[in-house]
């Protein structure tokens, strides 16, 4: 697995030099994963049944706010602003009120997350055509979600109890944090799918060309009319047994 | 009668509102809970949290208003492509992938999170819903209402009649057409001008711009479209044609397109008055949060009263959706909306958050004091301001829309433009001005032409000579501030803060910008607000009764 990411760090960070925008690209993601890391724990924080694990959490959200400012600054040059988009749809991954299992499985999660982000950025850090700041920032943050990635797994050790064995839950969750990667990697057939619409567009706008037209052209009057019988429509929904 | 407002259509922010018994209980931006600008997901978060705040489980909801047909938006995003074919592919995909995303799909999604029957769920055209959210949590009981947004459904623009006490409460009289947006033109006039000047003296001046929006014979005005590109009306641009008639974007073009604008919602605005004889006017839609354009229709004199809610936009639309259903459902019986429509975000719990500070951020240098009676807390925070310093204020419910209104905020000296500076840097929000309404006359030189429109912070007004000091930090170079008048019945504690800074000397004024900063785009939340504290260039943090001070 290591040889594996290494080979994967050194191309990626190679090919950041050489697509356009490659690195910025790069830059953005990683602020918007570490910005994700602190608005989950935000969230999670409430949840958290000791006080002590809840000021643990709140620090590592200050410092994955941190990391994230450092990124935005890296790729803005500039200030460390929140990044403008999210690494996906955000859901947070521990209710409001959670089970004790739904408690073990985010921590769990959370864990296997920090560690999976630790070790990548250290392959980063040391790949050979990596830029010398972003290196420096690479390594700075590794070593913070390291430390992260240690509480974690102190609160997830503590909450478990005393002689739980943690490697299937863990086990689970890495998984699940696989298959999360997965679908963000799975190629979409998107050429195909293009040339799909393509050609739909084609036909459609050759064959709809003068319902569209007269569409595009209705005057006023005709407008508020339909507008009206939308709105009187909408009242007959509403009132509908 | 509980309903469910719910905006969720194509790229733009995303929200859920709840009224109950036609009354407004809840409302929510996506973006506020993601913590992700302008999220435009299926707003899951916004929609638990309206549930939550109204005591609802899954199914507990009567009806779900979605505040836009997707239907129809598809429709018009379809047509717009083939219409422009063959240079609107991308926009063509885009369409067709929302619609397999999301369009066909939104019902279905809504039914599940809300658990919620799909025959209970019914759309609302949008400019109804804008209109609704306008008018129904307008202190009027009849007014002509305008929107202006860019494009909902087929219709860009509305104007219809509110009475209050009639079971339909809103009367479409005119409708805009699609693609003839006003909205739409300014979103493009805006991107144009984001390209900046060359500064090679080759600008253009706006001269013969007026071909761009002419008269139409109806009284409002039409498009040329030629000179716009609304292939994708999620992106509409100007198009080669205006770029080669008026040239790269200067100061003088700046402002000209500025001032077309504004003068084509004056336009609409006098159709309104004709068309509908009410002294009072409600605006809503995205152009109504443009204080300049509203400024001027209040100034106007076309109306004797003008309201723009705290939200025109889609949080708005969404609780306007669910207001006129429960009024079309509960018909006269139900009730107006209360004064605090603007205020019904997350709520604030102090506790958990001064908790985690206690503990959680040792060896980060701060006090942290009590101040349980009110007086004591307000005299504190005055004299911090005095001081010269910035301040996080956060007290009750957050916000709905994107003005501060006394829930979550940066406050700051109104008289000092070098503390303005400090607050924009935290913020990265506009600044304005917070008066107490008994020093509105001192600060806008007699009173001004509209109390609604001011009561919400939605309008510019011209600083009066003896308030261009007092009010430096935020005064434009026009002579004019973006305002809000605070009475003490809109909001008692922040109105108190406005008047302590009074008594320590000037005006009972204050700069205040929205609570975003330290790389978090808002903080509605106590460990949010907490957080911004700690990293932001901000003094202080007044948390409910709690205030922590970073040393001088």
């Amino acid at each position: 697995m290591v040889p594996l990411r290494r080979l994967h760090c050194a191309l990626a960070a190679a090919l950041w030099r050489l697509l356009p925008r490659g690195r910025e690209r790069a830059l953005e993601r990683f602020a918007a994963t570490e910005f994700d890391s602190a608005w989950q724990l935000l969230r999670a924080i409430p949840g958290l049944p000791r006080p002590e694990d809840r000021a643990l959490l709140f620090r590592h959200a200050l410092e994955e706010l941190e990391h994230a400012g450092m990124f935005e600054a890296l790729r803005r040059g500039g200030d460390g602003a929140a990044p403008r988009r999210a690494a996906a749809e955000r859901a947070p991954l521990l209710p409001a009120r959670p089970s004790r299992e739904e408690l073990l499985g985010f921590l769990a999660f959370f864990h296997a997350g920090e560690s999976a982000i630790a070790a990548r950025f250290r392959a980063l850090a040391a790949a050979p055509w990596m830029d010398p700041a972003l290196r420096g920032t690479l390594e700075a943050i590794g070593r913070d979600e390291d430390g992260h990635d240690d509480g974690v797994l102190r609160i997830l050790r503590r909450e478990a109890g005393p002689g739980a064995s943690l490697g299937a839950l863990l086990r689970r969750q890495r998984a699940r944090l696989w298959r999360a990667e997965l679908a963000r990697w799975t190629p979409a057939p998107d050429a195909l799918v293009a040339l799909l619409l393509a050609a739909v567009y084609a036909a459609a706008a050759r064959a709809l060309r003068g319902p569209v037209a007269r569409r595009l052209s209705l005057d006023r009057a005709a407008q508020l009319e339909i507008f009206r019988r939308q709105a009187a429509g909408h009242a007959s929904e509403v009132s509908a047994p | 009668m509980k309903v469910l407002g719910v905006a969720a259509g194509g790229r733009r922010p995303s929200s859920a509102a709840l009224a109950v018994d036609g009354e407004p209980v809840a409302a929510f931006r996506e973006e506020r809970l993601t913590l992700q600008e302008g999220d435009a997901g299926f707003p899951s978060l916004a929609i638990e949290e309206c549930l939550r705040r109204g005591g609802l489980r899954p199914g507990g909801v009567d009806l779900v208003v979605l505040c836009e047909s997707p239907e129809a938006r598809l429709s018009r995003s379809l047509a717009g492509a083939l219409g422009a074919y063959p240079s609107a592919g991308g926009a063509f995909a885009r369409a067709m992938r929302d619609a397999a995303g999301r369009g066909f799909r939104l019902r279905g999604r809504v039914s599940r999170e809300t658990g919620v029957d799909p025959a209970r769920i019914a759309a609302c055209p949008q400019h109804l819903a804008l209109a609704a959210g306008a008018f129904l949590t307008s202190p009027f009981d009849e007014a002509a209402v305008l929107t202006i947004d860019e494009a909902g459904e087929w219709v860009c623009g509305a104007v219809f009649a509110g009475d209050v006490r009639a079971q339909a409460p809103l009367r479409a009289l005119h409708a805009m057409p699609y693609p003839h947006s006003l909205g739409m033109a300014r979103a493009a006039f805006a991107r144009y001008l984001g390209e900046g000047a060359r500064g090679d003296g080759r600008e253009g001046d706006g001269e013969g711009l007026d071909a761009v929006i002419r008269p139409h014979p109806d009284g409002t005005h039409e498009l040329d479209l030629s000179f716009f590109d609304f292939s994708d009306p999620e992106a509409p641009a100007v198009s080669g044609r205006f770029r080669e008639a008026f040239g790269p974007p200067g100061p003088r073009m700046a402002a000209r397109l500025r001032s077309l604008a504004a003068d084509e919602a004056l336009r609409l605005a006098r159709k309104a008055r004709e068309l509908a004889p009410s002294g009072n006017l409600c605006l809503g839609g995205g152009l109504a949060l443009d204080p300049d354009c509203v400024a001027m229709i209040a100034e106007s004199g076309l109306f004797r009263d003008v309201f723009v809610p705290h939200d025109p936009g889609e949080t708005g639309g969404a609780l306007g959706a669910a207001l006129h259903a429960s009024r079309l459902e509960g018909g006269r019986a139900a009730r107006r909306a209360p004064a605090d429509a603007g205020r019904l975000g997350e709520d604030l719990d102090p506790a958990a958050a001064l908790d985690v500070a206690l503990r959680g951020v040792e060896g980060r240098d701060f006090s942290v004091a009590s101040f349980p009676s009110e007086a004591l807390l307000l005299a504190r925070c005055a004299r911090l301001l005095r001081d010269r310093r910035v301040v996080a204020w956060v007290q009750g419910r957050a916000e709905t829309g994107p003005r501060p209104l006394g829930g979550r905020c940066i406050l700051a000296r109104a008289d000092d433009p070098a503390l303005a500076r400090r607050a924009g840097r935290a913020s990265a929000g506009p600044a304005a001005c917070v008066v107490a309404r008994e020093d509105a006359a001192a600060a806008f030189g007699g009173t001004p032409p509209s109390a609604q429109v001011y009561r919400w912070g939605q309008a510019s007004v011209p600083v009066a000579a003896a308030a261009l000091g007092p009010l430096g930090a935020v005064l434009r170079d026009d002579g004019r501030a973006l305002c809000r008048v605070c009475a003490p019945e809109d909001d008692p504690l922040f109105h108190g803060l406005l008047r302590e800074c009074g008594r320590l000397g000037g005006l009972s004024a204050l700069l205040q910008a929205p609570l975003r900063g330290g790389g978090l785009p808002s903080a509605d939340s106590a460990l949010a607000a907490l957080a911004l504290f700690l990293r932001a260039d901000v003094d202080a943090l007044v948390l409910g009764d709690r205030v922590l001070e970073k040393p001088s």
